[in-house]
C-alpha cells in the first residue's frame, strides 16, 4: 500500500470505505454475533448505497466493514472478475479504499463473490464474503417471517424436508440447482446464497471464515472455519454435485471444476468453459510454461 | 503530499486503529483459543482504564448500545465509555456488553441477557480483563479445553486471573444454545481471546 494510492481514496471526498463509521459499527457488532451464532440470520441496517438494492449490497457493506488499507481484494461474480457487477463493486470499493486488487485467488485477503465459491483452495488468512438474495431457506415453504422465524427458533424444519421428499417422488431426485439448503453446526438450516450444488462441499469444514450479506433482506450471517456444514439429504438420495457427463473445459481442459455452457451461435452446438475464468487461466498459463520448458 | 492530504490521512488514523480492532475481534471469535494481539491501545485513557480494554469498547459501542461494568476499575471505565462512545450505562440485565474483571467472582454475568430463541443475537458479550493470557501453560495458569466451531479439533486457553466460578458461570450460561452470551479475554499486553457461545469448555484449576 503507498500512500499516494491512499490519497486517491482520500480525494473521493468519502470516508476510507465508503460507509460512515457509525454504519461499519453496527455491521461489525451484526458480524460477531453471526460468528457466534452459525448460520443464524442476525438483522442489521443496511445504509444508501450508490449500488442497487439486489447488487450486492449485503456483502458490499461487509466487505466495507472489514477492509483495511493492507487488504488485497478480489470481487468475482459467477466465477468471474470481469463481470459487470464485479467490476462496479471493485471499482466502489477501490475508489473509496485504495486497496490493491488482485484476481488470483492465492493472493487475495478478502474475496467477494456473487454465486460461486473459487475453485482454488482457500486459507486461513483469507475471508469470504457473499452476496445474497434470499436468505431466508425456508422461504420456498413459508412466506411469513415471524413464522420462519419461530421454525428456526423450534428446529421445525420438517416442512422442508416435506418439500425435498416430494421433489423426489415427483422428479425422482432433488431438484434444487443451487440455493440448495445446507445446517450448520447441527442446528441452524442455512441458505448458502446462489452457489451451485458443486460448491456446497467446499463449506464444511473450511478453513475460511464465510461471512453473508444480503442487504434487500437486511441479513448478515456466518460459517466460522472449520464448521460442520451439511447438506440436507436422505439415506437412500444422498446429496450430489452436477454431473457434467465426462465434458471438459474446452479452453484449458479442466474436467474437474465446475463448467457453464456456451452455445456456439454459428453452429448451435453446446461446449463448456470453466465458470472460475483465474482457475481457468491459471491452467492455460501453466499448460503454456509446461509446453516451453519441455524439449 | 498537500499539508491538507497529510491533514486527511492524520484523521483517517481512528478509522483504521478501529478496523484494525475490529479485525482481530472477529478472527479471535471465529478462531476461539487461538492468541491474537490487539495493536492499537488508546492513548488517552484517565488512570484505571485499560488502554487495550477501551480500544475494544471503542471500536464496538456506540450510543445505540448499552453497557455494564463491575469490579475494581468500574467507576472510571464506566464514566471513560460514556464519554467516548455515547453507549449508555445500564444494569446488567438490559446490558449489551459487560466489562469486568477475570479475577472478581462476583462478576455479575449469570445476570446478563442471553436473547431468545428467536433473537439469540441479543445474548450479551463480555469483555473479562485477565492477568496473563499464555500461549503455552504458564505460571498458575487456568487452562481450558475448548471444542466447537472455529477449532479444527481441540484448543486450549491459558489464562492467569480467571476466577473458577467465572468460568463456571459463562458456561452455565451457555447450557441453551442458540441462547448464550460471548466472551473476549484481554491481558494488560494486549493478548486477547474470543470464546463465543458455541465453545464446549473444559477445563481444570492451575
Amino acid at each position: 500500500m503507498r500512500a499516494a494510492d491512499l490519497l486517491v481514496a482520500r480525494r473521493s471526498g468519502y470516508n476510507f470505505a465508503f460507509l460512515d463509521e457509525h454504519s461499519k459499527r453496527e455491521v461489525r457488532r451484526a458480524l460477531l454475533k453471526a460468528v457466534a451464532i452459525p448460520g443464524h440470520q442476525v438483522p442489521f441496517a443496511p445504509r444508501e448505497l450508490p449500488i442497487a438494492l439486489g447488487w450486492g449490497t449485503g456483502g458490499l457493506q461487509i466487505t466495507l466493514s472489514l477492509i483495511g488499507p493492507r487488504d488485497v481484494l478480489k470481487v468475482i461474480d459467477q466465477g468471474s472478475d470481469d463481470s459487470v457487477n464485479a467490476v462496479n463493486l471493485r471499482r466502489l470499493i477501490t475508489r473509496t479504499t485504495g486497496v490493491r486488487t488482485t484476481t488470483d485467488t492465492r493472493r487475495a485477503t478478502i474475496i467477494q463473490t456473487r454465486h460461486r465459491v473459487p475453485e482454488e483452495s482457500l486459507r486461513a488468512d483469507q475471508v469470504l464474503v457473499f452476496q445474497v438474495p434470499y436468505p431466508e431457506p425456508l422461504r420456498r415453504v413459508e412466506p411469513s417471517d415471524v413464522q420462519t422465524r419461530r421454525m428456526h427458533a423450534e428446529q421445525d424444519y420438517s416442512r422442508l424436508w416435506v418439500y425435498l421428499y416430494e421433489d423426489i417422488v415427483r422428479w425422482g431426485d432433488v431438484t434444487i440447482p443451487h440455493r440448495y439448503p445446507v445446517r450448520v453446526h447441527g442446528r441452524y438450516v442455512m441458505d448458502p446464497s446462489p452457489i451451485p450444488r458443486w460448491d456446497v462441499p467446499k463449506l464444511h469444514r473450511s478453513p475460511t471464515l464465510g461471512l453473508f450479506g444480503a442487504g434487500r433482506e437486511k441479513r448478515v450471517y456466518a460459517i466460522p472455519p472449520h464448521t460442520r456444514v451439511e447438506p440436507l439429504e436422505f439415506d437412500d438420495h444422498p446429496f450430489r454435485v452436477e454431473d457434467f457427463g465426462g465434458e471438459r473445459c474446452r479452453r484449458c481442459g479442466s474436467g474437474r471444476s465446475f463448467l457453464s455452457a456456451i452455445y456456439d451461435r454459428a453452429t448451435g452446438r453446446r461446449y463448456y468453459v470453466c465458470s472460475d475464468t483465474d482457475y481457468c487461466e491459471r491452467r492455460i498459463a501453466g499448460g503454456a510454461a509446461q509446453r516451453a520448458a519441455a524439449p | 503530499m498537500t499539508a491538507m492530504d497529510a491533514a486527511g490521512i492524520d484523521a483517517l488514523g481512528e478509522v483504521y486503529r478501529d478496523q484494525r480492532t475490529f479485525r482481530l475481534l472477529i478472527e479471535a471469535l471465529a478462531r476461539p483459543g487461538t492468541l491474537q494481539s490487539l495493536s492499537d491501545p488508546m492513548p488517552d485513557v484517565p488512570p484505571g482504564v485499560d488502554p487495550y480494554i477501551a480500544s475494544v469498547a471503542v471500536t464496538l459501542l456506540d450510543h445505540e448500545v448499552r453497557f455494564a461494568t463491575s469490579g475494581p476499575t468500574a467507576a472510571p471505565l464506566t464514566a471513560y465509555i460514556a464519554r467516548r462512545t455515547g453507549a449508555r450505562p445500564a444494569p446488567p440485565e438490559e446490558a449489551g456488553f459487560l466489562f469486568a474483571c477475570g479475577h472478581d467472582a462476583d462478576s455479575p454475568l449469570e445476570r446478563l441477557p442471553v436473547g431468545s430463541l428467536e433473537f439469540p443475537e441479543h445474548g450479551a458479550t463480555v469483555v473479562l480483563t485477565v492477568e496473563r493470557l499464555f500461549a503455552q501453560g504458564g505460571d498458575g495458569a487456568s487452562t481450558m479445553a475448548v471444542e466447537g466451531p472455529g477449532i479444527p479439533t481441540v484448543a486450549r486457553v491459558h489464562a492467569r486471573g480467571l476466577a473458577p466460578a467465572i468460568i463456571e458461570a459463562f458456561i452455565d450460561m451457555n447450557r441453551e444454545y442458540p441462547e448464550g452470551i460471548d466472551a473476549f479475554l484481554v491481558d494488560p499486553d494486549g493478548r486477547l481471546v474470543g470464546l463465543p457461545r458455541t465453545a464446549r469448555i473444559g477445563w481444570n484449576r492451575g
